[in-house]
Order: C-alpha cells, then sequence, then structure tokens
C-alpha cells in the first residue's frame, strides 16, 4: 500500500458573510476513505462538481482538507514534494508563459537539487525525449506548442524529480481524440518504465475502464462505490454507478 | 513597430531627450552658467537660438542641462515608487489575509493624503535637495503599483502553472520572484511610464515652489520660476520649458498607450 486516505472532509465557503465568517458552505469531499496500492492505477470518476479535483488537490496538499488524515507508506513516500506530482486538465495553464521549457524543465532539477547544474541540460533533454519531444523544445516558450505537447511537457516537468505517484486530474480531456489516444499509451508506457502509481481522475469511463486497475465512483464529495476495475463495470454494485454507466453507453 | 506608432514616437522622443541629457556637456553651445551681461534677455537668434535670460544665460543650453535633472528624476523616483509597490503588492496579493489587510489599508491611508502637500510638507523638513525630491515622490507613489500588482498576483496565484510550482515543492520566495512577478509586470511597465511623467511634472511644480531644484542647477521648473519675473519682456523663458515638459510628458504617454497595445 502506498497511501490510505481516512475520513477526508472539505467544504468551501459559498457565500461569505460581511463580517465574521462564511455564512453557507458546499460539501466538496464528504469522509472519502481508500488505500492506494503500489503500482496500481485507481481511476476516480464521477460527474462535474462531484469533489474529484479537489480530492487530487488535497492529496497535493494544495488546498488543507478540513478533517481527515492522508498516510503515505514511507517505503514508496519518502519526500512528499518529490514522490507524489500532479498533472493538470488544461495544458494551456500549467506552463508558465513567460519561461522556456528548459528553465521550466530545470525548476524541479534545481528545487530538489536533483543533479549539478552543468548536467542539467542533458537531464532536461532526456526528459524531453521520455515524452516524445526533442531538443528544439528547449528554448521555446510555451505559446509555440500545441496542447497535447504541453502536456507531454508537463509530464516531463513531474517525471524530473523522480515521483512514485503521479496525480493525472483529467489529463487528456481538453485534447483532441488522436492525441488522446496517444498520450494515454504514453501514461501506460511511462507506468512500467518508472514503476509509477497512478491516480487517474476522468470523466469518460472508457478511458478509466481502458487504463484503471480500481476505480472510485464519487457523487457529491462522497464515494458511492469502491472496487477492482473489471468488476464494476461488469457488476455494478451501486445504483449511481449503474446510472453513470447506462448514460455512456 | 510599424503598427504601433504611439510606442515608435514615443520611444523615438525619449530616445532623443535621453541622448540629450546623457552629451549634455557636448551639445550645449555654451556653459549653462556662464553669465554674459552684454545679452541679458536677449530674443532668441542665431547665436543663442532659444534666448537669453535674466542673467545673460544660453536658454538652450540652461535646458539640456535641465534635461538631465528632469528625465533622471522622472526615472528614479518611478523606480522606487514600481520597487515599493512590487514588494508591498506581491506580499499583499499572496499571502492574503493579515498582510494583505494592512498592507492595502496603510495604501488606502497613503492615498487619501493629497500627495502634492505631503511632499511639500516632507521637502519643508528635510533640505530640497534632488535626491530628496527622487526619494520623497518615490515613497509616496508607490500605491497604484503595489494595487496594481496585488490584483494581478491574486488571479496568477490560482492557475495551474503556480499550482504544478507549489507541487514541485518550490518556495514561496521563488513561487513569487521567478513566476509570479514575471507575468505581473505588464500592467505595472504601462504605469511606470506614466508615473514618470507624473513625477517629471511634481519635479517641474516643486522647483516652480523653490523647494525643488536649486539654483543655479538648472532644472526645467526652476527656469520656469525664474521667468516668473520676466514673463512681460520675455516670453521665451516661459514657452520652451514648458514645451520641453510637454513634449516629454507627451512622449512617455505614448509609450505607455503603445505597450498598452502590445500587452493587451
Amino acid at each position: 500500500m502506498i497511501l490510505e486516505a481516512v475520513d477526508i472532509s472539505k467544504k468551501f465557503p459559498v457565500e461569505k458573510g460581511m463580517f465574521g465568517p462564511a455564512s453557507a458552505r458546499t460539501v466538496a469531499l464528504d469522509r472519502v476513505n481508500f488505500r492506494l496500492m503500489e503500482f496500481t492505477t485507481l481511476g476516480i470518476v464521477g460527474e462535474s462538481g462531484s469533489g474529484k479535483t479537489t480530492l487530487a488537490r488535497v492529496l497535493l496538499g494544495l488546498i488543507p482538507a478540513d478533517s481527515g488524515t492522508i498516510r503515505f507508506n514511507d517505503a514508496f513516500i519518502s519526500d512528499f514534494r518529490k514522490d507524489v506530482q500532479i498533472i493538470f486538465q488544461n495544458p494551456y495553464n500549467s506552463l508558465d508563459p513567460k519561461m522556456r521549457i528548459k528553465d521550466a524543465l530545470y525548476e524541479p532539477l534545481i528545487i530538489h537539487s536533483v543533479c549539478p547544474r552543468r548536467e542539467m541540460r542533458g537531464k532536461a533533454s532526456e526528459l524531453l525525449r521520455i515524452v516524445g519531444l526533442d531538443d528544439a523544445a528547449m528554448e521555446r516558450y510555451p505559446s509555440q506548442f500545441s496542447g497535447g505537447q504541453r502536456q507531454r511537457i508537463c509530464i516531463a516537468r513531474a517525471l524530473a524529480c523522480g515521483p512514485k505517484l503521479l496525480v493525472l486530474d483529467e489529463p487528456i480531456s481538453s485534447l483532441d481524440l488522436t492525441i488522446q489516444a496517444k498520450l494515454l499509451d504514453l501514461f501506460v508506457e511511462l507506468k512500467e518504465k518508472f514503476r509509477l502509481t497512478y491516480i487517474f481522475i476522468s470523466h469518460n469511463l472508457s478511458v478509466i475502464r481502458h487504463i484503471a486497475d480500481t476505480v472510485l465512483v464519487m457523487k457529491h464529495g462522497r464515494v458511492v462505490e469502491h472496487a477492482a476495475a473489471h468488476d464494476l463495470f461488469e457488476r455494478p454494485a451501486a445504483e449511481y454507478t449503474r446510472q453513470l454507466l447506462e448514460a455512456a453507453r | 513597430m510599424k503598427d504601433n506608432p504611439y510606442l515608435f514616437w514615443g520611444l523615438a522622443i525619449i530616445l532623443m531627450l535621453s541622448a540629450t541629457a546623457l552629451f549634455a556637456p557636448l551639445i550645449s553651445p555654451f556653459d549653462p552658467s556662464s553669465i554674459d551681461s552684454q545679452g541679458l534677455l536677449m530674443a532668441p537668434c542665431a547665436r543663442h537660438p532659444l534666448g537669453t535670460d535674466g542673467l545673460g544665460r544660453d536658454l538652450l543650453s540652461r535646458m539640456i542641462y535641465g534635461a538631465r535633472i528632469s528625465l533622471s528624476v522622472g526615472i528614479i523616483a518611478v523606480g522606487i515608487s514600481i520597487l515599493l509597490g512590487l514588494i508591498l503588492g506581491s506580499c499583499a496579493g499572496f499571502y492574503g489575509r493579515i498582510a494583505d489587510a494592512l498592507i492595502m489599508r496603510f495604501a488606502d491611508i497613503m492615498l487619501c493624503f493629497p500627495t502634492f502637500f505631503l511632499i511639500l510638507a516632507v521637502i519643508a523638513v528635510v533640505e530640497p535637495s534632488i535626491y530628496n525630491i527622487m526619494i520623497v515622490i518615490g515613497l509616496t507613489s508607490w500605491m497604484g503599483p503595489a494595487r496594481l500588482i496585488r490584483g494581478e498576483i491574486l488571479s496568477l496565484k490560482e492557475r495551474e502553472f503556480i499550482q504544478a510550482e507549489r507541487a514541485l515543492g518550490a518556495s514561496d520566495a521563488r513561487i513569487i520572484i521567478r513566476h509570479l512577478v514575471p507575468n505581473a509586470v505588464g500592467p505595472v511597465l504601462v504605469n511606470a511610464t506614466l508615473g514618470i511623467a507624473g513625477a517629471i511634472l511634481l519635479e517641474s511644480s516643486l522647483s516652480f515652489l523653490g523647494l525643488g531644484v536649486q539654483p543655479p542647477v538648472p532644472s526645467w521648473g526652476n527656469i520656469l520660476i525664474e521667468s516668473k519675473s520676466t514673463l512681460g519682456i520675455a516670453w521665451w523663458i516661459t514657452v520652451f520649458p514648458g514645451l520641453a515638459i510637454l513634449i516629454t510628458i507627451l512622449g512617455f504617454n505614448f509609450i505607455a498607450e503603445g505597450l498598452k497595445k502590445i500587452i493587451g
């Protein structure tokens, strides 16, 4: 087991009171529990607003949970900021527009002192090759790349510090279909190559079916069903899962 | 450049003025403080293209040297205000909550004071030198840049690339300096060029009131004040420094307008 999430809850204020604390709150996560085994892919599905993205950000420590704990297994995750990385949905927003690609790739190398400065260029070019880009990309700016290429750059940046767990928050949803398929293949390939564990968030059931080992179905911040992918798609236990599968058909 | 005439003409004007200021000793026809008792209040002629003042000093030479003062006051004063604005604004925007409340309320308080009178009060206490003027103008005009930066950073910090940077374990300082500030400076640059124009005007006003650059060092503002007594008989001493101020401010405004177009 690489991580265990216990009773994670998160509420967001809806309206802010003029004085004092918020007057109303919406529940984004409601006592979410799950365990994640190493080298597997956990798919998280649910409609918009079901709390998938909030869960991803809480796992990354980007927003604090109101209650609950996330336990990482020391054997896999020793330095949380290095070993857990995220790929976001919108590649057009995920790279600093004012930074050359090589500098974006140097960032993790510098922050975690992965390698000495003189070796950074070689490392960056290796990372680009791994995600299917070449050295010509180094000197360019993000605006000179397509969505799919930018997502590849984001993947290279996430891989730079040698993570163990990648949280993929709808990583292919905003790309067109042919590119989606290629990126999906890349994810599968990288998982084998680097012995990664994935949390793959998507609203696309066929993508989840293709890539996930176990699936977490979420609705209104609650886990509705958590089962092995095969079982879930063949014999959905929860009524809501059945509805989702029905709607996707 | 071709499709941005504002930027082109703005830069042309300011570069020309800067060159004038930089090479003042080479291009000014006379020593700006050499007095010629034979040629008091001479109208513009071949020898003195812009005429002479009440002490017989060549007006063109004095204005060329005055450009040094005016431009450096403008640029350095705004440099100080931008630096302060960047630091305070990015802290307010990034840390939010108490830091934001404290800094922005302080900015509001500063904005409540009529700047010009605040500067007058300070200059009355400290010695009115060119350096003090730069510092005082800088210290009383950081609020605009700070508000701009804060607003930019508030919207930038929620963007995914900042979140990704956090996930990579970047420190707050790294996120602010390497990612937030470079993406937030665009509008501030526009503001800065307008600010330079404002600072030059302010220096002229202060000099006009006798609290700015002290004679015999020439600045466009104190040339104007000296022209007051002879306005009726020597129009050129008033008109030319006034025109110089006008053109400089126009130049900086053009640059600001042009930059606005580029930044969008």
